[in-house]
C-alpha cells in the first residue's frame, strides 16, 4: 500500500500549476499506484480566513464518489485567528479531518508562540496529526513577494519540547543550503518524539552534496520507523519521488513497507485498507 | 478502487494509462497513443497497483548520457558509478570545479582523469579551467583533451561568459570541436538589485549567454542546470534569443512545468539531460514532462551525444 503525506490542491500564487484539483491528483495516484494521499488546500495560506480553504476542501471532496476513499484531508490551520478553535472544531467533528498543516512563516508567528502551542495541545486532545512543512518552494526560485527562509529542525525541536505528546509530520524533510546546523539537543528531542520525517526531498542513491541529501541521513539520524513517503505534488514532478523511495537500498522491501504508508498509517489510527 | 488487472484492459488501454503512455493528464500522445477523452476519463477510476514501478524500470531503459555531473568527496567515482547504474544512466560528463591557482586546477583534473581510467564505462571527463590564468588555462585545455576530455565543464563564477577573457577559451573549444558548460544563475538577487545574491557577483545570468553565444554561434555552449535554484522561467525566455545555445536539465530543482517550458521556449532539441548529482529527479522530471517519446529520447541521450559526435567523443 502506498500513502503519500504531502500532497496538496488549491492556487499558488507565484507560479501556475497543474494537477492542483483533487480529480487530476487521483489520477496521478491512479497511475503510480497510490492508495491514498494526505491533501490540504493551498488557498488557505492565503485567505485571510483559512476556514473557507478548509470548506471549499470538503466541498470538492463531496463532489465525486471516487475521491471518498482516497483522500485524507487535513486542515490548514491559522492559531493567529481569533476564531481558530472553532475552524479546529469543525474540521475535526464536521469534516472529519485528521490533522492540521501550519505555516507560520506565511501567518507570521514562531512555533512557540503561545497560540501556536494552543493549537497544537487542542490538536492533540482531538488526537489529530499536526504537519509542518519547512518550506514550500526552494528559497533560490522565490518570488520576491514570498517568504525568504525555511523553519529549521530547531525550530519544530522547540516546539516539540514544550508538547512532546503530540505527533507530528515535517514535510520537506532534508537539510537545505545554508540552514542552521541541527543542534544535538534538538536530534534528541526530535528522535524521542512521535514524529515523521517526509522523503519528498531525499535522494534515494548514495550521493550528498550542496543541493542533495541521501536519504540515509534520515535512516542514520531518526530511523525507519520515522521516515514516510511523499511527493510534494504538484509542485513538483510527480516522478521523481516515487524513484528515490524505489531505488533506496539503505533498508529491505518489508521495512520500506513502513515508509511507504505503515508508518502514517499507524500514526493516522488507520487500517491498511 | 479498481485494479488494473481485473479492469478488463487491451494493450492500447494499458500504454494510455500506464507509466509508457500516460503520466497524468500531461502526457497523451507519447509512444503514438493518444488516449481518446473517454479513455482518459475511464483513467481516474483505474487503479495501477504498484504502477511506479513499471515506470521506473521504463525510466531505466532509457539510453542516457548525463551532460553535467561532478566527483568529488560526497560523490566520488565509485558512487557516481554506482548511482548511474541505478538510475540507467549510460555514461556521466563529470568535473571538478575549482582550484585557486594553477596547479590546484590541474590536481583537479588529475582526479578526473584518474575516474575516467578507473571507470571508463561510465565516466567522460569535463575540464574545469579559469579564464583568469589566460596561457595556463588554453594549455590546460590541450592537456585535458589529449587526455580524453570531452569538453570544458562546470566552469564557474571567476569571470562572466561574455567576459574577453572568455573569447580565446571559447575560441579553442572551436578548435577541438568540444562543448563548453558554465554554471548559469537567476536567483532573485543575481538578476534584481536590492536583494541578497546567493551567487556570487561574476556568476553568469542568461543575458550572458545570449551575448557570448551570438558572438560564437559556431561554439556549443551549454547554459548549466535549468533546475539549478533560480527562476527557470527567466532562463527560458532569454536563452530562446540564441539559437545555437544549449541548456541543461540539471539541478535538485524539478518543479511541475519546467521542461515543458524550456521545450515550448528553446524546443527540444537544445536540451540536454543532466543531474548534476540530483539522480532521480534528473530522470524524472524528463519522465514525466509532457514529451513526445522521439523528443524524450533527444534529451536523454541523442542531443549530446551529437555535441560528442564533433571531436569522435561520442557514444556508440
Amino acid at each position: 500500500m502506498l500513502l503519500d503525506v504531502n500532497a496538496f490542491v488549491g492556487h499558488w500564487p507565484y507560479r501556475n500549476l497543474r494537477g492542483h484539483n483533487l480529480k487530476e491528483l487521483l489520477k496521478r495516484m491512479n497511475t503510480y499506484g497510490v492508495d491514498k494521499a494526505i491533501v490540504s488546500n493551498l488557498n488557505g495560506i492565503f485567505y485571510v480566513d483559512g476556514q473557507i480553504a478548509n470548506e471549499e476542501l470538503v466541498a470538492e471532496l463531496n463532489s465525486d464518489p471516487a475521491f471518498k476513499n482516497r483522500f485524507i484531508l487535513f486542515a490548514t490551520i491559522n492559531p493567529v485567528l481569533p476564531w481558530w478553535r472553532d475552524a479546529l472544531e469543525t474540521c475535526h467533528k464536521e469534516f472529519g479531518m485528521k490533522g492540521i498543516r501550519i505555516f507560520p512563516l506565511y501567518h507570521h508567528y514562531k512555533l512557540t508562540d503561545e497560540s501556536c502551542i494552543e493549537l497544537v495541545k487542542a490538536a492533540r486532545d482531538l488526537g489529530m496529526v499536526v504537519s509542518i512543512p519547512l518550506r514550500m518552494t526552494d528559497l533560490r526560485e522565490r518570488s520576491w513577494l514570498d517568504v525568504d527562509k525555511a523553519i529549521s529542525y530547531n525550530d519544530v525541536a522547540a516546539l516539540v519540547a514544550k508538547m512532546p505528546d503530540a505527533k507530528y509530520m515535517i514535510l520537506e524533510a532534508r537539510i537545505t543550503d545554508g540552514q542552521e546546523p541541527t543542534t544535538p539537543e534538538s536530534m534528541k528531542i526530535l528522535k524521542e518524539a512521535d514524529v515523521l520525517f517526509d522523503t519528498s526531498r531525499g535522494s534515494g542513491v548514495v550521493v550528498k552534496g550542496p543541493n542533495s541529501e541521501s536519504l540515509t541521513y534520515l535512516l542514520e539520524n531518526f530511523g525507519a520507523d520515522k521516515m514516510a513517503f511523499g511527493t510534494e505534488t504538484p509542485f513538483v514532478d510527480y516522478s521523481s519521488p516515487f524513484l528515490r523511495l524505489g531505488v533506496f537500498k539503505g533498508i529491505d522491501e518489508n521495512t520500506k513497507q513502513k515508509v511507504w504508508s505503515g508508518n502514517a498509517l499507524r500514526m493516522l489510527n488507520m487500517e491498511k485498507n | 478502487m479498481k485494479n488494473l488487472s481485473d479492469a478488463g484492459f487491451n494493450r492500447r488501454k494499458f500504454l494510455s494509462t500506464s507509466g509508457l503512455g500516460l503520466l497524468g493528464a500531461s502526457m497523451s500522445g507519447v509512444l503514438c497513443n493518444v488516449p481518446s477523452k473517454a479513455e482518459a476519463e475511464q483513467a481516474i477510476h483505474t487503479f495501477r497497483k504498484d504502477g511506479w514501478k513499471a515506470i521506473l524500470e521504463s525510466a531505466k531503459k532509457y539510453p542516457k548520457l548525463d551532460a553535467h555531473n561532478h566527483v568529488w568527496p560526497g560523490s566520488n567515482a565509485a558512487q557516481v558509478d554506482e548511482s548511474c547504474e541505478a538510475l540507467g544512466i549510460t555514461k556521466a560528463a563529470c568535473s571538478i570545479p575549482g582550484g585557486k591557482t594553477v596547479a590546484e586546477i590541474r590536481a583537479n583534473n588529475d582526479i578526473i582523469i584518474q575516474a575516467m581510467k578507473s571507470h571508463p564505462k561510465r565516466i567522460l571527463g569535463q575540464c574545469y579551467i579559469n579564464p583568469l590564468f589566460k596561457k595556463e588555462a588554453l594549455d590546460e585545455i590541450d592537456r585535458c583533451v589529449d587526455h580524453g576530455m570531452v569538453m570544458l565543464g562546470e566552469l564557474y563564477d571567476a569571470v562572466k561568459i561574455n567576459d574577453p577573457l572568455y573569447y580565446p577559451i571559447v575560441e579553442r573549444c572551436i578548435k577541438h570541436q568540444i562543448p563548453m558548460m558554465l554554471h548559469g544563475v537567476t536567483t532573485l538577487g543575481n538578476w534584481r538589485p536590492g536583494y541578497l545574491p546567493t551567487n556570487p557577483p561574476n556568476s553568469s545570468v542568461p543575458e550572458d549567454f545570449v551575448e557570448i553565444a551570438n558572438r560564437y554561434p559556431e561554439a556549443m555552449i551549454i547554459c548549466g542546470h535549468i533546475g539549478g535554484g533560480g527562476n527557470w522561467e527567466y532562463m527560458c525566455r532569454i536563452l530562446k534569443k540564441a539559437p545555437t545555445l544549449f541548456l541543461d536539465t540539471s539541478g535538485s530543482v524539478s518543479d511541475e512545468g519546467m521542461i515543458d517550458m524550456a521545450v515550448k521556449y528553446l524546443g527540444a532539441d537544445r536540451l540536454l539531460f543532466a543531474t548534476d548529482m540530483n539522480y532521480e529527479t534528473g530522470v524524472g522530471k524528463i519522465m514525466w514532462a509532457d514529451l513526445s517519446e522521439e523528443d524524450r529520447k533527444k534529451i536523454f541521450f541523442d542531443n549530446f551525444n551529437n555535441l560528442l559526435r564533433k571531436a569522435g567523443n561520442h557514444a556508440a
